[in-house]
């Protein structure tokens, strides 16, 4: 499944369907885990920031797809400007029960609003999640309400407080960069763990995309452990009362995150695809979308869940 | 329309029985009923009251404990028990939900909250109710943002092919609303059985 040319790499289906769900609080803050961005001080560490980016709001149309865009950046503690690099579109359809995690490389080149063309991860240092939800929006043909953004200091704490998370590893990995060193299989990640298999690029002929793909799956996997452990409402409110506490939040609240991890709960983990979007060469160091890529936006945008892919 | 009740159905009906079951009778609950005006009409107390915090460590205060039990109380005596009773489509509900589940429950979760269509009593309704326990969910700032009620309820009539029962387990999760609080939200299921009915298990969530 993997191994294949950039140019020709079209969609990639995560091995295990493990989950999308606990909560789309998970889906939106397990997914934040990936990256990694600014890191404010809130009540304790700050894990993740939760942003209401756009005028949307999917109660108003429960039967309705809603987007989130879920940015892993690469910040450290003490930077304020930061790059996404894990950027993820999650469609949630409440009527299908079904959800598309879409994944984009890095480096895609797109055009950012009031800053020409660039590769997609750059929108977040000159704008924050506001911007780069507006520019991957754009891309793909959706409007995004929510977007969630962590760091690498959050996204170990955020896996070390549920206890780790369980990854089937797709393939061996052995890199000095990442601290990512796995044999394929089942593995239970610690936080450093699993920040180590996201950031794993080296390993791959493909590079970040199968870094990328490779995110997608520990979110599923991630959401997939929470909505074993707390499918319940009081479930939910207690996890959220934990979170609550490593959040920043803009324009939303618990009120908000209670409804987006409802809506990723009520979604079975099978149900939930893991796409990467196919790229190429395009100039420069930057990526240009593949062949195939805007008949999957296409399909994508409709109603969050492939049909043709 | 109709399908035949599928093992998952099955479990879920048993699943509920046996939760009301043991809810309903163990300490603590058992009956809460009263008659008003020749209706049987339950009268719910408040269980055990929790606060989970994503802040300072926070109590739920006594007159917000007693608004969401009056909320809960209402919607279980107008939305199942008065339209049991008196074979009548529940009246206004709005008072008691938020416009977003408002919407909901005039769509299909309508079927899992509000007892509608069921044959008519001829007499015998009892009513059981556990005491409702509350867990709370407060923000950075110690402000109870959300409440889950855990609702448990057994009502059984007679009617003239023979006893039938309603149980209903789960829990309602309310929200300040418009000065009071109101449910917003629900993970909640229910089983009738009986004389008249078609066994009917099922589950609605938001």
């Amino acid at each position: 499944m993997s191994g294949r040319p950039r140019r020709r790499r079209a969609v990639v289906t995560a091995v295990l369907a493990p989950p999308l769900c606990t909560a789309l609080v998970l889906a939106l803050l397990t997914a934040a885990w990936l990256a990694g961005i600014r890191i404010p001080i809130a009540s304790g560490s700050t894990w993740f920031e939760v942003t209401k980016v756009g005028q949307v709001h999917f109660a108003d149309e429960p039967n309705q797809p809603v987007f989130f865009l879920a940015l892993g950046n690469d910040g450290r503690r003490g930077e304020t400007v930061t790059r996404g690099d894990a950027i993820h579109v999650i469609g949630v359809n409440p009527a299908l029960h079904a959800a598309t995690i879409l994944d984009i490389p890095r480096d895609t080149g797109a055009e950012i609003p009031g800053h020409g063309i660039d590769k997609i991860n750059a929108a977040n240092a000159y704008g924050g999640l506001k911007l780069e939800a507006q520019t991957v929006g754009n891309l793909v043909g959706v409007r995004i309400p929510y977007a969630i953004t962590t760091n690498f200091d959050g996204f170990i704490g955020m896996v070390d407080e549920v206890g780790g998370v369980t990854v089937n590893v797709p393939t061996a990995m052995n890199d000095s960069y990442s601290g990512a060193v796995f044999q394929p299989g089942l593995q239970h990640m610690n936080g450093e763990m699993a920040l180590a298999f996201s950031r794993d690029r080296h390993d791959f002929a493909t590079g970040d995309i199968k870094r990328t793909e490779n995110q997608g799956l520990v979110i599923l996997s991630a959401l997939a452990q929470l909505r074993q452990q707390n499918t319940g409402a009081v479930g939910t409110l207690k996890l959220l009362a934990i979170l609550g506490r490593h959040v920043q939040m803009e324009g939303v609240g618990l009120v908000d995150l209670y409804r987006l991890g409802r809506l990723g709960l009520g979604i079975d983990p099978a149900n939930v695809r893991n796409v990467v979007t196919p790229v190429e060469s395009g100039v420069g160091t930057r990526l240009a979308l593949g062949a195939g890529a805007q008949g999957l936006f296409a399909d994508f945008a409709d109603d969050g869940v492939l049909q043709t892919h | 329309m109709t399908r035949a009740p599928s093992r998952r159905h099955h479990v879920l009906a048993f699943l509920v029985a046996v939760a009301v079951g043991l809810t309903a009778c163990s300490g603590g609950g058992g009956k809460h009923v009263k008659r008003s005006r020749g209706l049987v009409t339950l009268e719910l107390k408040a269980g055990t009251v929790s606060v989970e915090s994503a802040g300072p460590p926070v109590t739920l205060a006594d007159s917000a404990r007693d608004q969401i039990v009056t909320t809960v109380d209402r919607y279980v005596n107008e939305a199942s028990l008065k339209p049991i009773e008196t074979r009548k489509p529940a009246g206004d509900l709005s008072a008691l939900f938020t416009a977003d589940a408002l919407a909901r429950i005039s769509g299909p979760d309508r079927a899992v909250l509000v007892d509608e269509q069921l044959p008519e009593p001829t007499g015998g309704v009892t009513a059981r109710a556990s005491p409702i326990d509350l867990v709370g969910l407060a923000d950075g700032n110690g402000a109870v943002v959300l409440v889950s009620a855990r609702v448990t309820i057994d009502i059984g009539a007679k009617s003239a092919r023979g006893r039938f029962r309603v149980q209903r387990l789960g829990d309602l999760v309310l929200a300040p609303d418009a000065g009071g609080w109101r449910i917003f939200g629900y993970d909640v299921g229910v089983n009738r059985t009986g004389a008249g009915l078609e066994p009917t298990a099922k589950k609605a969530k938001t």
